[in-house]
């Protein structure tokens, strides 16, 4: 048997050398997004690339909020007026924020039905990951012609909807897991105490589970927020997410490179924002206070 | 103080398993009685369902003549200590002991009060601002033990509260834990699969095995006067030998025979009677076999020698079955030594072909 050394073990310079190398392979798009953000319209798409901006500008970022002609001249799409992007946050951070909190939620009372009380068997749980094994395209179709007849398209509570139902089956498998990794007797010693079981899940449980379900909610926000496909195909201009956002730079005129990486930058910060908040929270390694025999 | 009966209780589980069949038992108001059984034998069934954290499937429990089969929880007055303690991961000692109380809405100085009173009696006061992953196992016991007796229940349920603890940690808590049965005066059922724990502690023990009461006795009968094949083979140290054998008469005599060995019981005679020519089991423990160079009722091989202090355990082997006796620790055979082994007949226990004890002297 190999002996297991308490040593820390020695990091070589090679294994430096490697570990740079992968880390710049990894950052070198956010990198060219970033840099194509701060470039006029000549270095876009330049040959030889500029690997740095040679003349720095915000004019890509301003084109985005204010439709001003000299400036959206200035990238190269004179005639046309773009539709400021504020309102496509604001679109997005309501569609995947409350679509995503709708699924974590519901799928969180899903998860305590299943794992706590029995609820389905495993039955249950194989169907609900069913609704994400056809690929999304499929239920698109029959979507738009429901949504027509009950006249949810274009509206925020039906791509709402949509975001929920499909990113509920992750938060139930999730959460679920979580849940069985906490001690049944917690609940069952509160609920000696006096507690009925949806307290016992609330307060017992949920306290212990919380981290992970903040980093599922992370998880599922990062998928509704870039979500593409539905909010293509269910809204037409009253609601617009960002993705769709993004698209109104592919212009007759050309791409335009500049803005999109623009937005793009922009589009990760909430993200961000929400993972730095949740941090906290997701330092795991309680040990739920339990032994095991 | 509490009197508490379980009327035909049965339990069976989604999918069918049978985890509790029929069973009754009456506990005397103030007792310390022990659920012993093997894993699988309904113990921890029977105290969930004394909780209330479940129901039966069939049966009635009472509590001082008051039906409280369907009660909640939390009205019955009834308290568990869970086997893996569940002290609550996210609470200091204290939050976690006053947890109950603060339920019940109780006042702050009454809380206050009621937590020191107990954290004294089990002595954990300087670990009360710990959180639960600061504190070493028995401390974390103390913790749940707290939690549970603060609330003063009438009915204190452990589920085999010394199971995760080292031997020598095992023992000491045994003793608190039957100190503090003088001073509570509570109604306490334990549940455990140590007969040692069983024994020690208990004024009456309820053997228990696939979900059916086998015996219920104080500690002395469970022992001496074991009512079936089951609890004789599974109470004792080393364990009690069962020996298949039939009954056959020969002229006024009657033997029993073990294919190894052929004993006379006609002196039996009365008891075996109904038996001629028929099944049954003989008992006889360890401690009343005689190994020796020569001389006794049957041969056996030496299969293994444990040296146990003052004794050794001989295991032998005769045929197809396995002898354990006890010698003195002097005594040192061979493996695979021939050896005679002896035992007298008024030692016997004998158990019909359903496991039913029907003779013991």
């Amino acid at each position: 048997m190999k002996r297991v050394s308490l040593e820390k073990p020695k990091i070589g310079i090679h294994l430096y050398v490697i570990l740079i190398l992968v880390l710049i392979i990894a950052i070198f798009p956010i990198y060219w997004l970033t840099i194509t953000s701060f470039k006029p319209k000549a270095e876009w798409i330049a040959s030889p690339p500029y690997w740095f901006p040679n003349s720095p500008t915000l004019i890509d970022y301003y084109v985005l909020f204010f439709s001003d002609p000299s400036a959206t001249a200035q990238v190269g799409a004179a005639f046309i007026a773009f539709k400021p992007a504020t309102k496509s946050f604001l679109d997005s951070a309501i569609v995947a924020g409350l679509g995503t909190a709708l699924a974590v939620f519901a799928g969180m009372l899903a998860a305590f039905a299943v794992s706590r009380h029995g609820f389905g068997g495993n039955t249950f749980l194989v169907l609900v990951l069913m609704l994400r094994m056809a690929p999304p395209i499929v239920a698109v179709i029959p979507l738009i012609v429901f949504y027509s007849f009950i006249g949810f398209t274009d509206t925020y509570h039906g791509l709402l909807l949509v975001y929920a139902t499909f990113s509920m089956p992750y938060a139930v498998w999730i959460i679920k897991g979580l849940i069985d990794e906490v001690p049944r007797e917690l609940e069952e010693s509160a609920r000696l105490d006096g507690l009925t079981p949806l307290q016992a899940h609330f307060k017992v449980t949920w306290p212990l589970i919380r981290g992970g379900v903040l980093a599922t909610a992370l998880f599922l926000l990062i998928l509704n927020w870039s979500e593409y496909l539905f909010a293509l195909m269910l809204t037409r201009g009253n609601v617009i997410t960002l993705p769709v956002q993004m698209t109104i730079y592919q212009t007759y005129a050309g791409v335009l490179y500049g803005p999109q990486a623009a937005l793009a930058i922009l589009a990760v910060i909430p993200l961000v924002i929400f993972g730095i908040v949740i941090r906290r929270f997701l330092a795991r390694g309680l040990t739920f206070g339990a032994v095991k025999g | 103080m509490t009197k508490i009966l379980l009327e035909d209780l049965t339990k069976i589980y989604e999918g069918g398993t049978v985890a509790l069949e029929d069973f009754n038992l009456e506990i005397e108001s103030g007792a310390f009685i022990s659920l012993l059984g093997p894993s699988g034998c309904g113990k921890t069934t029977t105290l969930k369902l004394i909780a209330g954290l479940l129901d039966p499937t069939k049966g009635r429990i009472l509590f001082d003549g008051e039906d409280v089969t369907y009660t909640l929880p939390q009205q019955r007055g009834v308290g568990l200590v869970f086997q893996d303690y569940a002290v609550f991961p996210h609470m200091t000692g204290y939050e976690n002991i006053s947890y109950g109380l603060k339920v019940r809405k109780l006042s702050k100085k009454e809380i206050r009060d009621r937590v020191i009173e107990v954290a004294n009696l089990l002595e954990i006061g300087d670990i009360l601002d710990k959180k639960p992953r600061e504190m070493n196992i028995s401390e974390l016991q103390r913790v749940s033990l707290a939690r549970t007796l603060v609330i003063k229940p009438k009915v204190l349920l452990l589920d085999e509260p010394l199971s995760n603890l080292d031997a020598s940690l095992r023992v000491r808590t045994r003793i608190e834990l039957k100190k503090l049965q003088r001073i509570l005066k509570q109604t306490i059922i334990y549940v455990t699969h140590d007969q040692v724990e069983a024994l020690t502690l208990s004024d009456k023990v309820a053997v228990m095995s696939m979900g059916k009461l086998q015996q219920y006795d104080t500690p002395k009968n469970i022992f001496l006067k074991p009512k079936n094949k089951f609890v004789a083979g599974f109470i004792g140290s080393p364990p009690m030998n069962l020996i298949p054998c039939s009954v056959i008469q020969k002229d006024e005599s009657l033997m029993m025979d073990a294919n190894t060995f052929k004993i006379d019981v006609t002196e039996l005679k009365d008891v075996l009677n109904d038996y001629v020519n028929k099944e049954v089991t003989i008992g006889i423990r360890p401690q009343d076999i005689t190994p020796s160079l020569k001389g006794g009722i049957f041969k056996a091989k030496v299969y293994s020698v444990e040296h146990i202090g003052m004794e050794n355990i001989i295991t032998a082997k005769a045929d197809d079955i396995m002898i354990k006796s006890i010698a003195q620790k002097d005594f040192i055979p061979n493996l695979d030594e021939e050896l005679w082994f002896k035992f007298e007949i008024n030692k016997l226990y004998i158990f019909d072909k359903e496991g039913e004890r029907i003779w013991r002297s």
